[in-house]
């Protein structure tokens, strides 16, 4: 073998030696590598490094130490996460009986003794037929309930900008989203794409289109998010049928989202339409 | 009695859960100082992320990796919380079509970065793998830790990531190869060992990663 091809192989065999250290190579190409790291003192060393490499890595990431100890963080992690899940049984329960409109998600700090509370006022409702749970959750369940609805108005209001132009490429969503995403075609106004992009949401994702009706200074934005119905649920929304069709209006932060479903599909609306105006909106789209 | 029956096996069950997923904290907490470079901001991350795991606990399918569930809410927890100063562009639009050099230093420079004993890196040079991570673009640096720490499989990370196993792949190997060029550069500066031609042919150097995430800041 000349020095070329030689520096080649290596080359080659360079590409494959960080699958083959993790263990992750084809069993024909792993038997390539080892046969050429065996002859091949360079290519040797790499390995060697690679794999030294990734020991002093995972030092380095591991031997970070939890500020208060470990004990500590897991109980408060712990006592939150069961305050929270009685929270959310207690939201379940109320909203089956009378949604209400909630509010926005706290970060933990100010979750744990509020939703602690809120434990503490759940526990006592079960053990007592009667008393203050009622009062005291449905206010304190504000935190928690439409953080969905939250989230699709934030991301209407600051747009982050397309990954996609072309609405053919919209296809390669589904993937990732786990629905087909087509582009609706709206009716009762005429509407510009702009352009698609993914967007994890919670801990799903969804995609989330974006349309402009009418031009220059008086253009309206409109947001498209299409999702799986089955993995994500807006809470805080009221029913607002447009003819037959069943249509779920939410609203928050002076945004209106409405929610339609065809075919297990979910499309959610944003805009900064009234009610009325954004249920028909939705209402009168074509989906395929 | 029915209903308070139906109560405490929901208890129960989310403490069970609470329990098996507190158990991933170090974990949790390891990847989440990297991605965050700020103690206080990972333990936020961790708590948050677990308390919306504890809240979408239903959907969580039994026989699957609690583990892998947990990261990748961790992941979408980091991308949701931090995208407005701009870096879940590089998680998703990662510059992945940006082709990085294979050229690398001799045999005997390689020697000199490790410990035979410990089958690491020279102590000296260890202690530079933190800073050298967190130069990294967060989406290679992600991909690193996900691999060397945790040693999820590439299928695994990708679904974490929300990206195919060969972006993985992609992300793993330039990511390890500016890690490898930062900790040389590292070694260059304190003498440990020699300059060499072959890698300045080949690629600018240590200076390499500075240009590449420079140029990544004016492309987003």
């Amino acid at each position: 073998m000349n020095g070329s091809s030689s520096q080649n192989r290596c080359r080659e065999i360079g590409r494959l030696v960080g699958t083959f250290v993790d263990g992750q190579l084809d069993p024909v190409s792993m038997v390539d590598v080892e046969e050429h790291v065996a002859a091949c003192e360079v290519c040797k060393e790499r390995m060697l490094l690679d794999r030294a490499t990734r020991v002093s890595v995972k030092k380095a990431v591991t031997s970070e130490a939890i500020p208060g100890g470990l004990d500590a963080f897991a109980a408060r992690a712990k006592a939150s996460m069961m305050a929270s899940a009685a929270m959310e049984d207690a939201r379940l329960e109320r909203e089956a009986n009378s949604p209400t409109p909630l509010a926005r998600v706290f970060g933990w700090r100010t979750m744990l003794p509020l939703s602690s509370a809120a434990a503490i006022a759940l526990m006592w409702g079960v053990v007592s037929s009667h008393g203050p749970v009622v009062g005291t959750s449905s206010r304190l369940q504000a935190g928690f309930g439409n953080d969905f609805l939250s989230d699709l108005v934030a991301e209407h209001s600051r747009p982050l900008p397309p990954e996609r132009t072309d609405p053919k490429e919209l296809r390669a969503f589904e993937r990732y989203v786990g629905v087909p995403v087509h582009p609706p075609v709206f009716n009762k106004k005429p509407a510009r794409f702009l352009g698609g992009r993914v967007l994890p949401v919670h801990h799903e994702r969804a995609a989330m289109l974006q349309y402009e009706l009418g031009d220059g200074a008086g253009a309206q934005r409109v947001s498209v998010f299409i999702y799986d119905p089955k993995n994500l649920h807006i809470g805080g929304m009221s029913p607002h049928p447009v003819g037959t069709a069943d249509v779920q209006v939410g609203q928050a932060d002076g945004y209106s989202v409405a929610v339609t479903q065809h075919g297990g599909v979910a499309y959610a609306v944003a805009s900064d339409m009234d009610a009325n105006s954004i249920a028909e909106f939705a209402a009168t789209a074509e989906t395929y | 009695m029915i209903g308070f029956r139906a109560d405490l096996k929901k208890r129960n069950d989310a403490d069970a859960f609470a329990e098996e997923a507190t158990s991933h904290i170090p974990a949790l907490y390891g990847v989440a100082c990297r991605l965050t470079r700020n103690p206080t901001e990972a333990e936020d991350l961790v708590q948050d992320s677990l308390v919306k795991a504890m809240r979408a606990r239903d959907q969580f399918q039994a026989d699957t990796n609690l583990k892998a569930w947990l990261f990748r809410i961790l992941t979408n927890t980091f991308i949701n919380k931090y995208r407005r100063g701009g870096l879940e562009k590089a998680i998703f639009d990662g510059p992945d079509a940006d082709p990085l050099v294979d050229g690398w230093v001799s045999a005997s420079t390689m020697r000199q970065l490790r410990d035979p004993e410990s089958a690491a890196l020279l102590p000296i040079v260890e202690g530079e793998v933190r800073n050298a991570l967190d130069a990294l673009p967060p989406e290679f640096r992600l991909a690193v830790v996900l691999s060397d720490v945790e040693e999820f499989s590439y299928e695994e990370i990708a679904d974490i990531m929300g990206c195919p196993i060969g972006t993985v792949m992609s992300r793993l190997h330039r990511g390890r190869k500016l890690l490898q060029r930062a900790l040389y550069s590292h070694a260059l500066a304190l003498g440990i060992v020699k300059a060499e031609e072959s890698i300045t042919q080949n690629s600018s150097g240590p200076t390499d990663l500075v240009a590449y995430r420079a140029k990544k800041r004016g492309a987003a």
